[in-house]
């Protein structure tokens, strides 16, 4: 080979790059682009969904029997157009709305209603813990997922939820064991969307779930991009984007490039990019923050030989800066968290707030409690960037009050595993409500009861009396005195610091100027139906 | 020659099964567990327990590996524990993508690296030998992630010759993430080709044709890059099949849905069948380039021969 030609080749393919800039693909105005918010669905089977790429589908391809108003959150008429809930707060009856259709052509019906839960709680099926938020307290749970006993084996699931029965044609009648007033909120999750019967028995999800949503799905190239398209005959009227193509971009700076090209009609904005998001006009105007109801949080383990200590606690929690750090390394994406709940629930007391940062006051409690010269202990963390960063902060911040903090960073599996072993001093979780009710927030951040092992908190003398608050507020109708005793449950975690809040976190999206409408509800879901297009 | 190569064929099987069981056991070594990350931190007891029961990953290890080389035996690499696909489709997938890249990249580093280690070479201690050098050496060093973002912020955004930034295509698409994947392997070739050029021309046969007043270019060319090739090669093909394994950092900057992602996607949520499957894949890929610059040997140079 002679090295001239050669080089001479080098030069002409270097020059012939620019001239591949061909056209950009021309885009149909009814069509926008968006991205995946983590990496992809592993899964279109809406009773396995659970990761927010996953209810990114579902909230965009199924309906559910309520719905939440955009705006306000509260609920509203979805799949049932009304219901009548019964004085003792068990029987729910739903009236279907008529002519409802599905895209395989087929009519809603209750018998679809039937078969949804019916898969739903079917262990086989609803592999997502979303079925038990959803259903568990719905009459023949137990029987679905039964348990062994202390000397009897599992006993055979019962394949039908007995507390859900076909009344007529567009009737449904749902039983309640208990009268929990937030089961027509927990309905509206992504997850208790309703299927066709019989359209989830092949197994293939290849095309999505066959749901009567104002999407479907139209192609799934893994690694690549998800394609939705608009169900011209939704119950809502026809949504006025009629393509949706969700691409995988899993490097968040990257969704941020691709936006400002302009290939990209909503991007997620990480902490990393917002100072050069917020200091370039034409990125800063299509910023759209939404608080979302969450709580990130440092779970102490309860019968820890030191965080047994309330006084120890309390001292933790009053050494934590949570302004700065929300300031600081969440570039202003948050909101400080001084106890549970987050501003949004009308639960919410912002004057309620037992630890402002005082690194005095913790140093006199930890000498109080035993530790007059300072105190150690581990926190982790699953493999998480801003986790990490904020836990710096923390661990900066509680510095002049003499705790020293080793901050243990593992994979996720093997964080969850030694979160559920006990064998963890204290552990950063990012904690995001499943639903908008008080309920949520105490059922998983406090008692055993519902899914998550809390260490030591069955040990705590508090405990007994927060479950009989809590069995209390959960069947009180929805309202001022409802939030009252869940206010009461608040008090007491926050007086024996059972969680150590750090901040509500807020959710950013870039989002394109043509997008009119609600791109993201009040939930910080992205619904491409409530989109009007400029 | 044919019976070489069945010889090395036969070897692979040991090799693969060792791999194998390396892999196999190291999964599982691993702290963490398959059903805890499909059931997500907020996964109960119970279901955690159905989902070990449906993964079939509470059965002894033992039984666990016996199922799978039986089912291996046949051809059949089982399902991801995550997507429930086939194995061998999602590898088929991403590997097709992965060699496209690496088969752009791997042009890329020949005819750059080649040229700019032999110029060096011949004009040793010169300014063009300094450049390239330097040139060699940034391309080692620079952090491709930080190269990635660069490329796309400066080609995409502020040039807008590449209006495309990421995704998977064969069309502008492929050239950004190639010419970052290329950027190592172009230097190692660079300098692999300078160092074997430079040992080649201090030997006697080139003195002596030299001496015999033969054209410059003949010697270079002629008699001394053809002797020189034959580290180049050996270099070449690690580098080539380290691209097909593909490279996790381009793939994740460049939304390139390759074998990269796809193993630390797998090992991450310890998908056991997938993480398995690509070992073997890999184990594959290196076993047979590796065959192949062996029986580039004796092309190059008469002198070598299996027999």
């Amino acid at each position: 080979m002679k090295f001239r030609h050669l080089f001479a080749l080098v030069m002409v393919v270097a020059l012939a790059v620019p001239t591949l800039s061909g056209a950009v693909q021309a885009q149909e105005a009814a069509t926008i682009t968006v991205a995946f918010a983590e990496s992809q669905p592993n899964t279109l089977d809406i009773h396995a969904a659970r990761t927010t790429d996953e209810n990114l589908v579902m909230f965009n391809v199924c309906d559910g029997l309520t719905d939440t108003d955009p705006a306000t959150a509260a609920v509203v008429p979805g799949l049932a157009e009304s219901w009548e809930v019964s004085p003792d707060g068990l029987v729910y009856t739903f009236k279907l709305r008529s002519g409802v259709t599905f895209p395989d052509g087929s009519t809603l019906d209750a018998a679809d209603v039937k078969y949804t839960f019916d898969r739903f709680a079917n262990p086989k099926f609803g592999t997502s813990y979303v079925a038990g938020v959803v259903l568990r307290d719905v009459v023949g749970w137990a029987q679905a997922r039964p348990t062994a006993g202390k000397d009897t084996p599992t006993p055979e699931p019962a394949t039908s939820l007995s507390g859900v029965e076909v009344v007529d044609d567009l009737t449904v009648k749902i039983t309640l064991s208990k009268p929990v007033t937030s089961f027509l909120v927990r309905l509206t999750m992504a997850g208790a969307g309703i299927l066709a019967a019989g359209s989830a028995d092949s197994g293939d999800f290849s095309k999505g779930p066959m749901c009567a949503g104002p999407y479907r799905v139209e192609e799934f190239v893994q690694g690549d991009r998800l394609v939705l398209v608009a169900n011209e005959n939704y119950y809502k009227g026809a949504p006025k984007v009629k393509r949706v193509v969700i691409r995988v971009i899993p490097e968040a700076s990257t969704q941020v490039i691709e936006f400002e090209a302009g290939n990209l009609d909503m991007a997620v904005a990480p902490e990393a990019d917002l100072p050069r998001i917020r200091s370039t006009e034409a990125l800063a105007k299509q910023l759209v923050e939404v608080p979302t109801l969450s709580n990130f949080n440092l779970r102490i383990n309860l019968k820890g030989d030191k965080t047994n200590n309330v006084l120890v606690r309390r001292a933790l929690s009053l050494a934590i800066d949570r302004k700065t750090i929300v300031e600081t390394v969440l570039q202003g994406q948050g909101a400080p968290a001084y106890a549970l709940y987050p501003p949004g629930l009308s639960a919410y007391d912002k004057d309620y707030n037992p630890f402002p940062y005082d690194p005095e006051a913790a140093k006199k409690l930890l000498a109080e409690a035993g530790y007059p010269n300072g105190i150690e202990l581990t926190v982790r963390n699953d493999v998480d960037e801003v986790g990490n960063r904020v836990l710096n902060a923390i661990t900066q911040s509680a510095a002049p009050a003499g705790i020293k903090f080793n901050v243990n960073v593992t994979e996720a599996s093997v964080y969850t595993q030694d979160r559920n072993a006990c064998t963890m001093e204290m552990g950063y979780i990012r904690w995001t409500m499943d639903y908008p009710d008080p309920e949520n927030m105490v059922t998983l951040l406090l008692p055993n009861a519902a899914t998550r092992v809390n260490c030591g908190y069955g040990e705590v003398a508090v405990a007994k009396q927060i479950d009989e608050l809590y069995n209390k507020a959960i069947s009180m109708p929805l309202g001022a005195e409802r939030d009252s005793v869940f206010r009461e449950i608040e008090k007491i975690a926050m007086d024996e610091v059972l969680i150590i809040p750090i901040f509500h976190r807020v959710t950013t999206y870039l989002v394109s100027s043509r997008l009119g409408g609600t791109p993201v509800d009040s939930a910080a879901n992205r619904r491409f139906d409530l989109i009007d297009l400029k | 020659m044919t019976r070489y190569i069945l010889s090395r064929l036969l070897q692979l099987i040991p090799t693969i099964l060792g791999i194998y069981l390396l892999a196999f056991f190291m999964m599982r070594v691993l702290p963490g567990d398959p059903a805890q990350f499909l059931e997500g931190d907020r996964g109960d007891a119970q279901s955690l327990a159905e989902t070990r029961r449906r993964l079939r990953i509470d059965e002894p290890i033992l039984v666990q590996l016996w199922a799978f080389l039986s089912d291996a035996a046949r051809g059949d690499l089982g399902r991801s524990f995550i997507t429930q696909r086939p194995v061998t489709e999602m590898i088929g997938q991403a590997f097709v993508p992965t060699a496209q890249v690496a088969g752009l990249a791997t042009l890329i580093a020949v005819m750059v690296g080649l040229p700019l280690g032999a110029i060096s070479a011949l004009n040793r201690n010169s300014f063009w030998d300094a450049a390239s050098r330097l040139l060699a050496l940034i391309g080692v060093s620079i952090p491709v992630f930080w190269l990635g973002l660069q490329l796309q912020i400066l080609f995409g955004l502020q040039l807008r010759w590449i209006p495309r930034i990421s995704g998977y295509g064969l069309d502008e698409r492929i050239i950004m993430p190639a010419l970052a994947a290329s950027l190592g392997s172009t230097a190692l070739l660079t300098r692999i080709t300078r160092s074997a050029l430079l040992e080649v021309l201090n030997q006697d046969y080139i003195r002596t044709a030299w001496a015999k007043g033969l054209r410059p270019r003949r010697i270079t060319t002629r008699h001394a890059l053809r002797n020189a090739l034959l580290p180049v090669i050996t270099v070449w093909g690690g580098s080539i099949a380290s691209l097909l394994s593909g490279t996790v950092l381009v793939e994740f900057i460049f939304s390139w849905p390759g074998m990269g992602r796809l193993l630390v996607q797998s090992i991450s949520t310890r998908d056991y069948p997938m993480v398995q499957g690509i070992v073997i894949t890999y184990a594959l890929i290196y076993a047979g380039i590796n065959l192949a610059v062996d029986l580039l040997y004796p092309v190059i140079d008469p002198r070598i021969t299996y027999s």
